[in-house]
């Protein structure tokens, strides 16, 4: 007995016989091994199934046995090749299509950063990058336990990594270590300058030697604490120089001055209500839509357009990030239109955004003491001046100089 | 010997005495038919002549020295080749009619 998978190979045919002497048509083929099954017995007919190479065989016992036989229906492999054969360009495109699956999913098509909080994306797309992974190289050039131990090594806070890939999506995972202390810096001395001239309102001192006191009138870029600290001997002269980071509060009174313009004309933009939308197809870096159609129907007249573009990758399995793009294009068509302020229009926006600077420096905590604006038309439009006194922190950390020490030690001596 | 024994030996051939002397599978010595019936829908079949008469209701079978006819509802061959048959469908009886 032979199973349905074995006569689907060999092909079958379903045989209707009729005739009197059927049982002795079917001891006759038995006889002569020619194999018969699902014989049924449907009126004065009977239905069977034989395989497609015996039934010439079947001939001669038909004609001695008086017995007529009608194909009813063929079935089995061997019936299947003219179907194929029909559609040779399918099965050709299918094949096509998987060789082409096969070919794309050597290659990376998607990157994915996974844990990483301190390190950006784009700080670990340039590492990548150079280390030549980049969107579309060959999976089989990168080896990834070398990577995982190079990624370690350019970024010290990193404890962890694991580089893989699921489908043509290469995933590079990272643990930091979040608990770790900062590193020591290497005192190396700073002193603190002023950032502006002004007077000294008051100065804290943390850290270092105060250069100057309340009251004192400085300019721009004077020390105002030194890093440099002297130590004395017995005889109060100076052994020798510690060297801090010099910390300090100060609080200086300086002129601080604001100035902005407004044109008396102003663009607008202005939508016509055309609008475009088409979809767009992207393979391989290559673009099509079908915006040149609409340009050709269009003419040559030159339009200006405001564009989003929606693009999304074609994704198999979750997994599987194919070279291949699709979305939609829609496009605005619009005209700027220039349009004009009226005086207190212009005054008003002036004051808005004057207001908008006060509270900023509000934010930032400097005191304003006086304020002097004027507003003043002129020929484009309008502009304001104004001349503030503020109190505000200052002081910036710049690296001691070994002169600048030198000079210290001259003086003291 | 008692008389059951000696209703036994009248029954039984030379050969079929000779299997069961030494244990043997009659079908191998006297060729004996093989019916095996699984259930109450399939009758497998093995060592026949050849069928006598086929219909829906009946299917008469001719083994080595006795006939048996199996009758019952929708009656198919299932299969039918020199070896063995299968035939299935409702099967109300077995039957074996032996030839004299």
């Amino acid at each position: 007995m032979q199973n349905n998978y074995i006569r689907y190979i060999k092909g079958c045919l379903i045989i209707r016989l009729g005739g009197d002497y059927l049982e002795r048509f079917f001891n006759m083929c038995r006889l002569h091994d020619i194999d018969l099954w699902n014989i049924k017995k449907e009126n004065e007919t009977c239905m069977c199934e034989v395989y497609a190479a015996d039934f010439k065989r079947l001939v001669p016992f038909l004609r001695k046995t008086g017995t007529r036989a009608r194909v009813v229906k063929k079935s089995g492999l061997p019936f299947y090749f003219p179907f194929l054969k029909k559609r040779i360009i399918f099965f050709i495109g299918v094949a096509a299509c998987l060789a082409m699956l096969n070919f794309v999913t050597d290659y990376v098509w998607a990157i994915e950063y996974v844990g990483n909080r301190q390190i950006s994306d784009d700080e670990m797309t340039d590492f990548l990058k150079g280390q030549n992974i980049h969107y579309g190289v060959k999976k089989e050039s990168i080896h990834c336990e070398e990577e995982e131990k190079n990624l370690r090594e350019r970024f010290e806070n990193v404890t962890w990594t694991s580089i893989y890939f699921e489908g043509t999506k290469l995933y590079v995972e990272v643990k930091e270590n979040e608990k770790s202390e900062p590193a020591q810096k290497r005192v190396k001395g700073t002193d603190i300058v002023a950032n502006e001239g002004g007077v000294i309102t008051s100065i804290i001192t943390r850290n270092g030697v105060p250069k100057v006191k309340a009251g004192d009138s400085v300019e721009a870029g004077d020390v105002l604490v030194s890093g440099s600290v002297p130590i004395y001997d017995e005889n109060q002269l100076i052994a020798d120089y510690h060297v801090y980071d010099a910390d300090a509060d100060i609080l200086i009174r300086t002129p601080l001055r604001y100035k902005d313009t407004i044109k008396k004309s102003y663009p607008v933009i202005c939508y016509t209500g055309n609008d475009i939308r088409v979809s767009f197809l992207e393979m391989f870096g290559r673009h099509i839509d079908a915006m040149p159609v609409f340009e050709l129907l269009d003419g040559k007249k030159e339009r200006t357009y405001e564009t989003v573009t929606e693009k999304e990758q074609l994704v198999l399995l979750d997994n599987i990030y194919l070279p291949v793009y699709y979305g939609k294009i829609s496009k605005k068509e619009y005209y700027i239109r220039y349009m004009t302020y009226t005086q207190e229009e212009m005054e008003a926006r002036l004051l808005e955004q004057f207001e908008k600077f006060i509270f900023s420096l509000d934010e930032k905590g400097v005191q304003i003491v006086e304020k002097d604006v004027k507003i003043v038309e002129n020929k484009d439009g309008m502009e304001i001046n104004g001349d503030l006194l503020v109190i505000k922190t200052t002081g910036e950390n710049v690296d001691i100089t070994v002169t600048a020490q030198s000079e210290d030690e001259t003086i003291k001596e | 010997m008692n008389k059951r024994d000696v209703f036994k030996q009248d029954m039984m051939s030379a050969g079929e005495r000779f299997a069961d002397a030494f244990s043997l599978p009659k079908d191998m010595v006297v060729n004996a038919t093989l019916i095996h019936m699984i259930g109450k829908s399939d009758v497998f079949v093995e060592n026949f002549k050849g069928i006598i008469s086929y219909t829906c209701h009946e299917i008469i079978v001719k083994g080595y020295g006795i006939k048996f006819c199996v009758c019952g509802e929708n009656l198919l061959i299932e299969h039918y080749c020199n070896d063995d048959m299968k035939i299935s469908g409702q099967i109300n009886e077995v039957r074996v009619i032996r030839e004299t």
